[in-house]
């Protein structure tokens, strides 16, 4: 089986599952009962009983559950995600558009710290393994490991922003800066195409908090697999091979013994990115980020069913490609994958 | 434990050797397994040495501390739970023992080389065999190319054999593009060393692609890339079926004429040894029990259980009958003996046997032998 026949077939697979995580979600959302009207329009729509008829019908919500699923999988296909009660009836799609290049910022940040620090403090807690190197790490990071997001949140918030005001909160960066024209959409990557380096400055600051205190608390499982994996695997019959050729330990540790930890890692990276890119909304709210996060909360809250629906979309869309993105890097890393 | 000191103090005459042609010296040796519960004596006073290109065969059943005397030959026991309670290894009169892990190392592969009995599990498998290969090779280029090598540095000198053809220095680095030339055509060169005959596609393969015969002929061609003078086998055929077995055998027989190397194979198999090696140490219980000429170790086996070992031999399919094991077991190492450890399963044992242990002693020319029946103490 060759790599792109194998790519193929997952994103075929892919399709279903988000196909399958549509209709529970629809389903699921739809059963809590009530006409949703009510939610929407809050104290208008018992002054205004005209606009709730209105809205009911505008909206199918009489209708049989699989014919305004029948609806939503029509748009859906057509690229409508629908409007947004909770915004004013704005298309769902706008407010994505506004609101999750925030989150993929948190989240990019979240990933790339967790694991470089997790890779990192586990590669030196097996090489100095039982010292008290190793033993800090390991209070470090279970430590990180059984607080709660919020906790190392809130830590983080009053150490560097009330304390020492080194970093700040709220909002994506200084609001006194222009946020760049929308070329990818995502600011950070806008501002420095177009040389806003202030911007992406401030940008930077504002994300640090939200996405340390997301990957502190995720680092410890990347420091725990891969110091266990390079135990193991430090006591394997190949890495006796290599230091019977006579090779440095430093070269027997590395070449030897951490490319083949790495595919430990590369096995955790997806369920990492899943945790991660979930953890943001609560991080969002936290921080008052202007990620999709406060969207998500809101849009629950008042039944908006589009928005859940919506967001609900895009972190499966983000977890499939992610399982593909690991499994693309696992059949690299290993050679036996690649041509077994 | 005093008892064992006194031991120690007589060392025993050995075949008779010319000094120049001795490459190991293992004088004394005792090693523990250390654990909170129990010391287990796994080497126990051993003496032995190891002259220039030969075959030398060290049998005895499991747990008789075979593995052991190879990795602290090699210097790869790992300290703790292992402990050198006394003695030394000596190799080219430089005694190992004392040496620090940054110069014990400089002995490994170029010197010392040895191959495992897990064929299937000792290449690395995210590297193809001949980027491991290669690995091995680059080693010995820069050992050859140091001129930093500070330790003992004359004797060092003197050890380090010039004999190979210029090579880069560098460490091969895995790239995708693959090995120079010149090293490709290096490595092509010892996988036809060990009769692989496809060498050209096997040195592009990865392990998980090989067979178990093979990938132990790969583990062979790396040892003796590094041109060692000493290469130790610890059960390499175990693994493999009977016919792959015959033919690692052969293969290693063959070598030791080719290539400038001593073979120090490890095998609880007694025909295996009396097929390629021209001397068998017989080990017992953490003790050398007999070393001998094989041809005499055949002829006359002299330690009573050597010839519980060799009638354990079948001799042709008719005689399967006749394989009888020896009653009895080996007695528990982690607590302190008095007596010759075979005692209790020797059919001719005596009074003095169960009081002091024997020393290895040359009971005939060039074999010895750890027993009161040739020692003249019986008495
Ligand atoms: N790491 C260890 N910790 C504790 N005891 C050990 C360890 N390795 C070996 N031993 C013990 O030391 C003794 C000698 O072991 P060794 O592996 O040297 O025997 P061997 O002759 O190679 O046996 P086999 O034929 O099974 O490989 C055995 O009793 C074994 O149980
Ligand atoms: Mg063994």
């Amino acid at each position: 089986m060759n790599t792109a026949s194998f790519i193929l077939r997952r994103l075929f697979l892919g399709i279903f599952v988000l196909l399958g995580v549509v209709t529970i979600t629809f389903i699921l959302a739809h059963s809590l009962g009530g006409n949703p009207v009510y939610a929407w329009l809050g104290r208008t729509a018992s002054s205004h009983p005209q606009l709730v008829q209105l809205y009911t019908e505008k909206y199918h919500l009489n209708d049989p559950l699989y014919i305004q699923y029948y609806y939503y999988i029509t748009g859906l296909l057509q690229g409508n995600l629908g409007y947004s009660p909770a915004k004013g009836f704005i298309p769902v799609s706008q407010v994505i558009v506004e609101t999750f290049p925030y989150t993929l910022q948190i989240a990019f940040f979240a990933i790339v710290i967790s694991i470089v620090l997790g890779v990192v403090l586990g590669v030196v807690s097996a090489r100095f393994h039982h010292g008290p190197i190793d033993k800090s790490i390991r209070a470090f990071y279970l430590a990180g490991i059984s607080s709660p997001a919020f906790f190392i949140a809130l830590i983080l918030l009053i150490v560097f922003t009330y304390f020492f005001h080194l970093l700040p909160t709220g909002n994506a960066a200084d609001p006194s800066l222009l946020t760049p024209k929308p070329i990818t959409y995502i600011p950070m990557l806008d501002s420095i195409i177009e040389g806003d380096y202030a911007y992406f400055a401030s940008s930077i600051q504002h994300v640090i908090l939200p996405s340390l205190s997301l990957a502190l608390g995720t680092f410890g499982v990347v420091v725990r697999v891969l110091r266990s994996s390079m135990l193991d695997i430090m006591r394997s019959n190949y890495v006796r091979t290599a230091r019977a050729k006579g090779l440095k330990e430093n070269t027997v540790f590395f070449k030897h013994g951490l490319r083949n930890a790495m595919i430990s890692v590369v096995t955790l990276s997806s369920f990492i990115v899943t945790w991660l890119i979930t953890g943001t909304i609560f991080v969002e709210n936290i921080f008052s980020y202007p990620g999709m996060g406060e969207y998500v909360f809101t849009a629950l809250i008042v039944q908006d069913y589009p928005g859940i629906l919506a967001t609900t979309i895009i972190f499966a869309v983000i977890i499939v490609i992610s399982n593909l993105v690991a499994d693309i890097l696992y059949v690299v890393v290993d050679p036996q994958i690649r041509l077994g | 434990m005093e008892k064992e000191f006194d031991r120690s103090v007589s060392l025993t005459s050995s075949p008779s050797q010319s000094k120049e042609n001795e490459l190991l010296r293992i004088s004394n040796l005792s090693i523990a397994y250390e654990s909170k519960h129990a010391n287990l004596l796994a080497l126990d006073n051993i003496d032995l040495e190891i002259g220039q290109n030969r075959l030398i065969a060290v049998v005895g059943e499991s747990g008789c501390g075979k593995s052991t005397l190879a990795l602290s030959i090699i210097g790869l026991l790992a300290m703790p739970p292992a402990k050198i309670m006394n003695g030394k290894i000596e190799y080219k009169s430089i005694n190992l023992t004392a040496l620090k892990e940054k110069d014990r190392r400089k002995f490994r592969g170029t010197e010392i080389a040895m191959i495992f009995q897990e064929p299937l599990t000792s290449l690395n498998p995210v590297y193809k065999v001949g980027d491991q290969i290669a690995e091995a090779i680059a080693v010995r280029e820069e050992r050859k190319n140091d001129r930093s090598m500070d330790l003992e540095s004359e004797v060092m000198q003197r050890t380090y054999k010039v004999n190979a053809p210029d090579m880069p220095s560098r460490l091969p680095r895995f790239k995708r593009g693959g090995l120079t030339k010149l090293l490709r055509d290096e490595v092509l060169q010892v996988l036809k060393q060990v009769r692989i005959a496809d060498a050209e596609q096997v040195i592009d393969r990865y392990p998980f692609e090989l067979s178990g015969g093979m990938r132990q002929r790969v583990m062979i061609a790396m040892a003796l890339a590094q041109k060692p003078a000493l290469l130790i086998a610890d059960e390499p055929t175990t693994a493999l079926d009977v016919t792959t077995q015959a033919q690692v055998l052969r293969l290693m027989k063959e070598l030791i004429d080719e290539v400038n190397t001593s073979i120090l194979l490890i095998t609880h198999d007694l025909a295996v040894a009396s097929q390629v090696a021209d001397r068998v140490i017989v080990m017992y219980a953490g003790d050398i029990v007999e070393d001998s000429d094989v041809y005499d170790l055949f002829r006359e086996p002299l330690h009573p259980y050597s010839k519980g070992l060799l009638s354990c031999i079948p001799v042709g399919s008719k005689d399967k009958a006749k394989l009888k094991p020896i009653p009895g077991s080996v007695p528990d190492l982690s607590k302190p003996f008095v007596g010759c450890k075979y005692a209790s399963r020797c059919p001719f044992a005596m009074e003095i046997c169960s009081k002091r242990s024997p020393r290895l002693v040359e009971a005939r020319p060039n074999h010895r032998v750890a027993c009161f029946l040739y020692s003249g103490e019986s008495r």
